[in-house]
């Protein structure tokens, strides 16, 4: 059994005491948490992860060390999460005891060990978490030390109990105050714990995944073939080792599907090359639209007959994963990780999911029973949930520049780049670019930040002499936060712009641009503009503005 | 949010008051509620804030909302 972890699900303190401060539910569950240590620490954060995960944390404490005198009477009829720890086995291994002067061997402390965990044995209700944590020089060789932390290992997980992530041990912590967590992994800890109450399945069948910047480094719309990174060197690197993964899965009976917000002739052209370890014919489905990507895999789970709940998703894109897990909950939404550090823990976190322990002939033949089911599914056209409370939960903040011919070189870049949320296509050539702000024209570039970080510059207007608009580009990263609609209320508000022309013109990949046209109102105006009464806009949707704060540059 | 918004936040979760109760006067000789298990809580809620670990020595004197002011301060 591998961790259970969601790795980027870690809040502060503040963060923690704001979500007990201000949740509204009401279910609870019952549980006592087993300990030998101090647990005081982790109250804050099990409560906000209980309530993150939709319900209340009403549990009680073991009085400090008194573990060992619980289990000769352990009441069958409570639900129990234990939390163990390498002393708990072996007593001989207590750093507060000091070092042992016994000379145990190895099969001595496992013997001791087994003993322990066979108490367990009766009973009932109980969720164990092992962590893994450092332990005195009780044996004298560095390699023997080694040795009986594996063999510890071993047990627990035949023994079917969870290992915690036990990196950070704090020694400190554990001397004085009898809680071997340091403050900056309570929240980890503690989330660990709330994912053990919530039981989930191991018995997964299907694996969703996203495309950009999960199969491959970089965004192909923006990037290109030639852009992307999927290879085994460089910053394609856990990509490719991503994609051997899902073959590995492919092979053993679980179906992959891509889903991606993209066309569908941009979403299978990085296969054709067959460069890469995952090929196209790997997949069960590929759907490819710019709609919600929780219609995409209602819509698959629908044709291949398979529930919700036997379903994972791996997104990078918060908002993806909030819209999905939104809208199907039953859906296991696990993040992609950014930084290569994190990569091992997702993949023990997937892992996790899919409880693999033999493989039969159907099971190789899985994915090629299903693809017929596949076929018939066509990409749905249905809207996904409602984001607007997460939206308010990001803190966006916008940084609002009016460019001077000195600082025009990004949002130049960005206009010639970009390519779906484009108005034109139309790109700005070198002479042009060294003198783009002659005869009055105005141009205006979006910075976008918020919980996650720094975006950067997202979005880039041209304004011709007229307040025409030649040019409106939007980096598809931010697609989905509604940033496109905050840029009219603004341009609204400050440009006294009532009637808002926009050159337009169809290209082959700027299908997000007219579907934004689309849902705005835009109407065709003389020529190659539409316009958008911006006016009207701002009376229907003026509560956009409250998700964003402006700083100006 | 600078330090000593922060850390009036702590006490005024610690201490279950609103945001707009005034917590810059507190102490562990002028709140009677401020017993070890909040000195506990208020400990932790600084490491995890202010990303640092707090020596139980230093632990012991952090009993005001001053001193904690003046220790992060420093």
């Amino acid at each position: 059994m591998g961790t259970n972890l969601k790795p980027l699900d870690s809040i502060s303190y503040l963060e923690a005491s704001r979500i007990v401060a201000n949740h509204n539910l009401s279910e609870k569950i019952d549980y006592l948490l087993a300990s030998s240590c101090q647990l005081e620490k982790l109250e804050v954060f099990i409560k906000a992860h209980s309530i993150k995960n939709g319900f209340l944390s009403n549990y009680k404490l073991l009085a400090f060390n008194t573990l060992n005198q619980y289990l000769m009477s352990a009441d069958n009829a409570t639900n129990h999460v234990f939390l163990l720890f390498p002393w708990d086995l072996c007593p001989a291994l207590d750093w507060r005891l000091g070092v042992s002067n016994d000379n145990l061997a190895i099969e001595d402390y496992i013997k001791q060990a087994s003993q322990f965990l066979s108490r367990f044995s009766q009973i009932g209700n109980k969720k164990i978490i092992y962590f893994d944590f450092d332990i005195p020089p009780s044996l004298l060789s560095l390699s023997s030390k080694q040795l009986l932390k594996s063999k510890l290992i071993e047990l627990v997980v035949a023994n079917n109990i969870l290992l915690g992530d036990s990196k950070k041990f704090s020694l400190s912590s554990y001397l004085s105050f009898g809680c071997p967590f340091p403050s900056n992994s309570l929240s980890v800890a503690a989330n660990q714990i709330v994912q053990q109450l919530q039981s989930k399945p191991l018995n997964k069948k299907v694996l969703i995944t996203d495309f950009d910047n999960v199969m491959w480094r970089g965004v192909i719309g923006e990037d290109g073939l030639d852009g992307i990174q999927h290879q085994a060197y460089g910053t394609g690197y856990i990509h490719y080792i991503y994609q051997t993964y899902l073959k590995k899965l492919k092979n053993a009976g679980i179906l992959i599907a891509g889903v991606t917000r993209n066309d569908e002739q941009l979403a299978h052209a990085p296969f054709k090359s067959g460069a890469m370890p995952f090929k196209k014919d790997d997949f069960v489905a590929i759907m490819a639209s710019y709609n919600a990507k929780s219609s995409q895999i209602i819509a698959l789970s629908e044709q291949l007959n398979l529930p919700l709940d036997s379903f994972v998703f791996v997104d990078d894109n918060p908002l993806e994963l909030e819209e999905v897990s939104n809208r199907c909950p039953q859906v296991e939404c696990i993040t992609f990780p950014k930084k290569e550090e994190e990569f091992i823990l997702f993949l023990e976190n997937v892992a996790g999911y899919f409880d693999i322990k033999q493989i039969t002939q159907e099971d190789i033949n899985r994915t090629q029973m299903y693809k017929a089911r596949a076929a018939a599914v066509t990409p749905s056209t249905e809207s996904g949930a409602d984001l607007t409370d997460f939206l308010a939960s990001l803190n966006m903040q916008i940084r609002v520049k009016y460019c001077t011919q000195e600082n025009s070189t990004r949002p130049i870049q960005l206009i010639n780049k970009t390519n779906q949320f484009n108005a034109n296509g139309i790109r700005i050539k070198p002479e042009d670019a060294e003198n783009i702000l002659d005869e009055d024209r105005q141009l205006i570039s979006f910075g976008l930040s918020d919980k996650y970080g720094d975006h950067g510059e997202i979005a880039v207007l041209l304004f011709d002499e007229n307040k025409c608009l030649k040019n409106f580009v939007m980096s598809c990263r931010v697609f989905q936060r509604r940033v496109e609609f905050f840029i009219l209320l603004w341009i609204y508000q400050n440009m006294s712009i009532k009637e808002l022309n926009i050159l337009f013109n169809e290209t082959e990949k700027n299908l997000p641009f007219r579907e934004f046209l689309s849902e705005v109102g835009a109407s065709k105006d003389q020529g190659t503009e539409v316009v958008i009464n911006l006016q009207q806009f701002f009376n229907k949707h003026t509560k956009i503005i409250e998700l964003f704060s402006v700083i100006s540059d | 949010m600078d330090i000593e918004d922060k850390v009036k936040e702590i006490l005024q979760f610690v201490f279950e008051l609103s945001e707009e109760h005034d917590v810059t006067s507190y102490s562990v000789d002028t709140v009677d509620e401020w017993d070890s298990i909040k000195q506990v809580a208020i400990i932790t809620a600084l490491e995890n804030e202010f990303e640092q670990f707090i020596e139980i020595e230093t632990a012991e004197q952090l009993t005001s909302y001053t001193k904690i002011i003046n220790y992060l301060g420093n």
